[in-house]
């Protein structure tokens, strides 16, 4: 039941179907041991991709904690990633997501580590707070389960529907074992595709048809090196770091 | 995409809840050109109202008759045919008497010999039809379909699903008048308060799944209709139906009207209230097959938990890329057949929903005689 289409099929398929004229020459690189996520090649230079800025679950997060649901409070985000993914890595990704969500820049970071877990609190510039529970945990090749939850003065926002643990999926197959195949096909274009590759197949298809400012990635990610040093600072002298 | 000339389109009554959607999606997109609207005045404010912009048609030409914008706009490549389900014919004869591509609702019309007519003007005409069919842009129908087609559930033997939603009769009055929405006025059986046109009518997404899905044509369906939940409903709001497939699968079909939805008569359009239920739209399937068996969500469930604005109110959202979708897939794919002047082959033709729009008239009529109906 494995998908036999990558992130580049999913690209092509999308500029085919959007008939986006790219002049560029392109390339997609899923994200290597040592890499804090994946990138994207464009004309030969090589820029950090935040794919979870496509999710259209994560996007609705950070969209509605500035609208539906009265201005964000905090956001808290709690999950798991596959042990190859890294806890790193998934550091790297939710610090971005944290201040994206709330709006701010980070101003103080109180953090424990513990090999492949992170527990994070995030005091924001403008008195937000974010809480990171981060852990490398899943089989490699586990698809990332992790629940977003923006709190607003009118509501809150949340990736998981109550009660539920992991992502639900769209069809699921009972065949030859206990445990069903499934599938999670998003939408027509990016059909035969996984889920997250579908996400990094939107995020490629953005960088590369100039929707998406690459240059602000770049900045970008000096800044979440930054604040990840930062993250190991306070687990290390048992303290909060101000940035 | 720059050297597209924009299709020229005409939006006729706006009075299905999807029009909305596809002016939305029409006005903001460069293939398309909005030139002319027509709706009836009632309906032009309400929609000013819930859009909250007085000048939200200031610079379409208005027309109260669907006649008059064709007649002042010969240039018009397209029209949607968004009146109430009644109105349809009148719409498409318009469209295809004057040459003008047509995008009809998911029932152009559930009067058989009206839908022959309108087949006969499709042919005689030459126009590009399409029918919004939403279900069938999710990408979740065709894994269930390939898994049944790769053979590896066996057999199929049994195929249920269910469509639910709010009841927009509060809002779209017209959903809950039987004339307009079924296009005549039959009671659902002897001695029943209530006529066709409910749930059953405004739902024919889950019949044509099952067509689509199985290959296959209904040989017989046997139907129930269940006491209203809501005491304001003139047509049916709960209703159910078994039946089986040519190919020997049997189905269970539950369109109803399942979620409540609130009970106004406008819809704030920057608020979207519409349902108690916190998800408005679900459809979801399962299959059982020798070998296995599917169960599915067919309509996302990617999905958000919400709770918001000043009462708080929950909702459960699906989520989708922003970057595309695919209703403007579909409307940007009909652009260029029509531009090109090219085939269009839509997902589903006149020809092949005719017979959806068959087998819920067989439904309604299993109800009146309170037996099962072949067809």
């Amino acid at each position: 039941m494995e998908t036999s289409k990558s992130v580049k099929d999913g690209v092509i398929s999308l500029i085919d179907k959007n008939k986006t004229e790219i002049t560029a020459t392109w390339d997609y690189f899923k994200k290597g041991a040592n890499d804090m996520t994946d990138s994207v090649a464009i004309d030969g230079k090589t820029y950090p991709l935040f794919y979870w800025r496509s999710d259209p679950q994560i996007e609705a997060i950070a969209r509605n904690a500035k609208n539906n649901i009265g201005g964000s409070v905090s956001v808290k985000i709690s999950g798991m990633v596959s042990k190859n993914y890294g806890v790193n890595a998934f550091l790297y990704k939710e610090l971005d997501t944290a201040e994206w969500v709330l709006d701010s820049e980070i101003k103080k970071i109180t953090a424990c580590v513990n090999k492949n877990a992170i527990n994070a609190t995030l005091l924001m510039k403008n008195g937000k707070v974010a809480l990171l529970e981060l852990g490398a945990t899943l089989p490699d090749g586990a698809e990332e389960q992790t629940r977003h939850t923006a709190w607003g003065k009118q509501g809150m926002e949340s990736t998981r529907v109550v009660s539920t643990k992991v992502r639900p999926q769209s069809v699921y197959l009972f065949t030859d074992r206990i445990e069903p195949y499934a599938f999670n096909d998003a939408t027509l274009e990016l059909y035969g595709l996984t889920l997250a590759d579908a996400t990094a197949a939107v995020a490629v298809y953005k960088a590369i048809s100039g929707k998406t400012d690459l240059r602000f990635n770049i900045e970008r990610d000096k800044k979440l090196r930054f604040y990840m040093e930062k993250v190991y600072e306070s687990d290390k002298i048992r303290n909060s770091v101000e940035i | 995409m720059s050297t597209f000339k924009p299709i020229k389109v005409g939006i006729m009554g706006f009075k299905n809840g999807h029009v909305t959607g596809m002016f939305d999606a029409m006005r903001f997109n460069p293939m398309f050109e909005v030139v002319a609207v027509s709706f009836d005045a009632k309906t032009r404010n309400l929609l000013e109202e819930r859009y909250g912009d007085a000048r939200l048609f200031d610079k379409y030409d208005v027309f109260y008759n669907d006649a008059d914008m064709v007649k002042s706009h010969p240039e018009l490549e397209l029209c949607v045919c968004g009146g109430s389900n009644a109105e349809h014919m009148g719409q498409f004869r318009l469209c295809a008497e004057n040459k003008i591509n047509a995008i009809m609702m998911k029932v152009p019309t559930l009067n058989i010999a009206e839908y022959d007519e309108m087949l006969r003007l499709e042919k005689e005409s030459g126009i590009k039809v399409s029918i919004e069919l939403e279900m069938r842009w999710y990408a979740a129908v065709e894994r269930v379909k390939s898994l049944i087609k790769s053979g590896v559930l066996g057999e199929i033997t049994a195929i249920n699903a269910y469509n639910y939603s709010h009841f927009p009769l509060w809002w779209n009055k017209w959903m809950n008048q039987p004339k307009e929405i079924y296009g005549s006025v039959v009671p659902l059986r002897a001695g029943d308060s209530r006529f066709r046109g409910g749930a059953m009518t405004d739902h024919p997404h889950l019949f044509d799944l099952v067509r689509y899905i199985t290959e296959s044509e209904f040989e017989s369906v046997y139907t129930e209709v269940a006491p209203n939940m809501r005491e304001n409903s003139a047509v049916e709001d709960m209703v159910y139906i078994i039946g089986r497939m040519k190919n020997g699968v049997i189905v269970s079909l539950d369109p109803s009207y399942a979620n409540r939805e609130y009970e106004q008569s406008n819809v704030i359009y920057a608020k979207d209230r519409l349902s108690h239920y916190p998800k408005s739209v679900q459809v979801e399937m399962s299959v059982c097959g020798t070998k296995g068996g599917i169960i599915s969500d067919l309509y996302n469930p990617n999905t958000t938990e919400q709770l918001r604005f000043e009462d708080y109110e929950y909702r459960v959202n699906p989520r989708f890329y922003d970057i595309s979708g695919t209703r403007k897939m579909y409307m940007e794919e009909f652009a260029r057949a029509i531009r090109g002047g090219t085939e269009y082959k839509p997902a589903v033709s006149m020809a092949e929903h005719k017979k959806t729009m068959q087998v819920i008239n067989a439904c309604y009529e299993s109800i009146s005689t309170g037996k099962p109906v072949n067809l």
